[in-house]
């Protein structure tokens, strides 16, 4: 693993290299990392993996022409060499002022986050402490589980003296079961979360316990035999999802240089209910190792999408906004935060006269008019104030904009996952057919 | 072309592990054009060594960038060392070390080529200035030129060394228009396959012809109406068998996915599916020629061949690596892979196909009174019930008989097993796509395809 000073010298390398074969502006950066990984498969310890790797991004500017290569080759003739394909990269692709790269601050930036060591030791014996309680508690599950701590050094230079330094360790987990009982299985389930440290065991951390009960009541389906329009309940995981949907449909670079973002002329304007509050905070304390900086060298800053409904900023880079004369987004992450309500989960479901507490939402993308349709996976019925029988084969058909445009309800519950910090949302209006 | 000699290597293996050394490269190559503007122009190049130790019923990997000798020695000793750790904490009762597979040695006839970027931006300049053309009316168009390849030098303790590439490329292309509501409506195509972009895209008349099939469709789709909602009987394009066949069965019958729980579990030697219905994961050929990617040794050293997985509707196999293959006491069929040096073999589909019949194209279409022919799709996803389901991009109704009005994007899903007995024609041509990637812990390019299926199947609609 490389330290700083051997990084920014590699960095250093790069940058001369492109400046001496013409570029007017150029940024590098320079990484190395390291993961430890334990992983689990069918209930059993299988597989103990140890990945290095090396990263060095090149991007240059020359007479407005940019060109960008990614190699992961630290010797002096490989960075000479893939100076010499960026800038040839560069060279084949047209002139466009947009392309521009961030201005040195003035002063260097040095981020520090987590835990830069691998305890493995730790990592293992949180790891089997759930197994075996999954063992005795929850004897129908099957799991796979990944744990893994992942550790990046890295440098970003700019050919103006921009300079980045970050460092990086955190611990992930990935968890998916099945259940099984006689014939029947319940769908895939499962959850994952970040963490800086080993220090709560596993079952407690983010929606874990909760997913295994579920499971098991997900083993015994039962198809629903009519369509109706009713109220769909969304968990955290899934309202994330239908979040990027929304974000990808009418806020994105693609939705914005294609003109096919509905609410391309709507800054500003009352699009969302009143209750929505969206943002992307990836400089917030439930971020567990975000990204501080974007590819082209600007801080992240976090932002609301959406406030009180007020549809308040795109979702756009530095490039696109340039091009369109709009404003760059102050992160690139998918961060979210949504604000959570006041009514207390419970009392949400209680309120539900009829419709579907959907635990993950599998459908297409939604159409550029934000039409979505899918099937509603790790889902229940709702039925009078009541989350009753699990339920199979069930599609749930809708329209982004509209939907939040008209929320029911947001619980005061959140969920944190070391990514994202969102509550639950109810939405009515909802078409939920059945086989 | 990879240079480096593993071979003596081996020599450092140990006795008592199963042990895969695997250098790899990875490469990318991607030029995207929205409304004329160059908007993407990257390369990206991966390379390094992996290594694998079984031992003990255990594994240990290791990989680094680094291919002098010290690096590959190094990734050697820490992938045991991994081995060792686990099995001085986790007592197994499986076999000492992987079922043997024969020994051999495979190198590839591919010479992989290296392009320029000019080669890519001029294509798409090309293709650009056409539409402009000839597709009068459009909201926004946009092009993609991809090409990306896996390159692989595999030396194995026991089993089949072997130099592998993998090399594809692709030319998408993506049209919006304004559907009927005033709302932007897409459609979009994948043009391309195995080789490298100046074999595949020497000439553009294949991307001019798919190109004029596309506006067709973007046209239709001006006036498309909404699916409703519910079981229809649609018949079901090639590209869309082939979604299913790696979706809805492919992934249910991976050995790792079977012990986790999935549901063709319980269905071995059992009727799953109409007995019009045969499919196989192809690994190198199919009816003669190559399937979309071939494969002919995996990163555990097993030689490839084809795996039956449904035959005359009954459920006659699974996918294994050498692991599964014994507990399940079936045949490895070469279906190990990892996507980059640094990640470890997993069951993998190849080329997943369901087995033409004997209908036309036109006799089902014509034998559906009300229902849909659906054609374009831009995802699927799986699940262990054998639930699938797919977002469908290009679909027409069928009414009496004939194909009607275009439909809105839509999604479709069913069972799989309970759904493939509803087949009851089969189409007579084959057809293949091969630009996607499989998601399953690490990404993998994947070959999937089919004929034409008459099924009943879920709709999402209004």
């Amino acid at each position: 693993m490389r330290d700083f000073d051997k990084l920014h010298n590699i960095a250093s390398l790069a940058i001369g290299e492109l400046l001496a074969k013409k570029a007017d502006t150029a940024l590098v950066t320079a990484s190395s990392s390291i993961k430890n990984e334990i992983n689990v498969e069918s209930g059993v310890f299988t597989l103990m993996r140890t990945v290095e790797d090396d990263s060095l991004s090149l991007s240059a500017i020359a007479d407005g022409r940019k060109g960008k290569i990614a190699i992961n080759n630290f010797d002096e003739k490989a960075i000479s060499a893939a100076a010499a394909d960026t800038m040839a990269v560069a060279q084949a692709s047209e002139p466009d002022s947009a392309w521009v790269f961030a201005e040195n601050p003035g002063e260097e930036k040095v981020f520090c986050e987590g835990v830069f060591v691998s305890d493995n030791e730790k990592m293992f014996e949180r790891t089997k402490e759930l197994l075996d309680l999954i063992t005795k508690e929850h004897p129908l599950l099957t799991v796979n589980m990944v744990t893994s701590h992942n550790f990046t050094r890295s440098v970003m230079l700019g050919s103006d003296g921009l300079l980045y330094k970050n460092e990086v360790g955190y611990y992930d987990f990935d968890i998916n079961f099945v259940g099984k009982e006689g014939e029947d299985t319940s769908s895939f389930c499962g959850t994952n979360f970040s963490v800086a440290n080993l220090d709560t065991p596993f079952i407690e951390m983010s929606n874990v316990r909760q997913s295994l009960i579920e499971c098991e009541e997900q083993i015994h389906t039962k198809a629903l035999p009519e369509s109706f329009c009713g109220t769909m309940l969304l968990t955290p995981e899934c309202l994330t999802e239908f979040a990027y949907y929304l974000i990808e449909n009418y806020c994105s670079d693609q939705s914005v240089m294609e003109n096919s973002s509905p609410w391309l002329t709507k800054l500003g304007e009352k699009l969302a209910d009143e209750k929505l509050q969206l943002s992307l905070c990836p400089r917030s304390d439930f971020a567990v190792g975000a990204a501080k900086y974007d590819a082209e060298g600007y801080l992240a800053e976090n932002f609301d999408v959406i406030k009180d409904g007020v549809f308040e900023n795109f979702c756009i880079s530095d490039y696109v906004a340039r091009k369109k004369g709009m404003k760059r987004a102050g992160n690139k992450s998918f961060n979210f935060y949504i604000k959570p309500g006041e009514t207390a989960l419970s009392d949400i479901i209680s309120g539900i006269e009829k419709g579907v507490l959907v635990g993950r939402f599998s459908g297409g993308a939604p159409s550029s008019n934000g039409d979505f349709s899918g099937v509603a996976k790790n889902s229940f019925l709702i039925e009078n104030g009541k989350k009753t029988k699990a339920l199979r084969e069930v599609m749930i058909n809708g329209n982004l904009s509209k939907i939040f445009a008209n929320i029911a309800n947001i619980s005061k519950e959140t969920y944190n996952d070391g990514s994202v910090l969102v509550p639950w949302a109810s939405f009515d209006g909802i078409m939920i057919s059945g086989k | 072309m990879l240079n480096y000699d593993l071979y003596p290597y081996k020599a450092e293996m140990e006795a008592d592990a199963s042990t895969e050394l695997r250098i790899q490269q990875n490469t990318k190559r991607k030029v995207s054009m929205m409304q004329g503007e160059l908007i993407t122009n990257i390369r990206e190049d991966i390379l390094g060594v992996g290594c694998r130790v079984y031992k003990n019923g255990l594994y240990g990997f290791a990989s680094t960038p680094d291919l002098s000798s010290t690096g590959i020695k190094g990734v050697l000793k820490k992938a045991s060392q991994n081995a060792g750790l686990l099995s001085s904490k986790i007592k197994t009762a499986k076999p000492a070390m992987l079922l043997p597979v024969g020994n051999g040695r495979y190198v590839t006839d591919y010479m992989m080529k290296t392009s320029d970027q000019k080669v890519y931006i001029d294509a798409l300049r090309e293709l650009d200035s056409y539409i402009i053309k000839n597709c009068p009316g459009l909201l926004n168009r946009s092009i993609v030129a991809t090409e990306d390849s896996m390159e692989k030098l595999l030396a194995v303790s026991e089993g089949h060394d072997s130099h592998s590439t993998i090399p594809r490329s692709y030319i998408y292309v993506f049209m919006t228009v304004e559907g009927a509501d005033g709302s932007p409506v897409e459609v979009f195509e994948p043009i391309g396959g195995f080789g490298v972009f100046e074999d595949n895209f020497a000439s553009l008349d294949e991307a001019f012809k798919v190109t004029d099939e596309l506006y067709k469709r973007a046209m239709d789709k001006k006036t498309a109406v909404y699916a409703k909602a519910g079981l229809k009987t649609c018949i079901l394009g090639g590209h869309l068998t082939g979604m299913l066949a790696h979706e809805a069965v492919g992934h249910t019958c991976e050995s790792d996915l079977v012990l986790s729980g999935s549901v063709a579990g319980e269905y071995l030697g059992k009727e799953v599916a109409s007995s019009l219905v045969s499919m196989t994961d192809f690994a190198y050929e199919a009816y003669g020629k190559p399937a979309p990617l071939p494969v002919y040794v995996d990163d555990e050293g097993t030689k490839a061949c084809d795996a039956k997985l449904i035959e005359n509707g009954i459920l006659t196999g699974y996918l294994n690596n050498r692991e599964t293959a014994e507990h399940f006491n079936m045949q490895p069929c070469g279906n190990a892979r990892g996507f980059m040096f640094y990640d470890e073999p997993l069951i993998r589909m190849r080329n997943t196909a369901v087995l033409p019949g004997s209908s036309t194209l036109e006799e089902m279409i014509a034998s559906v009174d009300d229902g849909y022919y659906l054609i374009g799709t831009n995802n699927g996803q799986a699940d262990s019930t054998g639930e699938f389901m797919f977002g469908v991009t290009t679909g027409y109704e069928i009414k009496n008989g004939k194909l009607g009005n275009a439909i809105m994007d839509t999604t479709i899903s069913g069972i799989a097993f309970e759904m493939l007995k509803t087949v009851d024609m089969v189409g007579k041509e084959i057809n293949w796509a091969s630009s996607g990637f499989c998601g399953k812990k690490q990404w993998m390019p994947v070959g999937l395809g089919g004929p034409a299926l008459r099924c009943k199947i879920m709709m999402g609609g209004r």
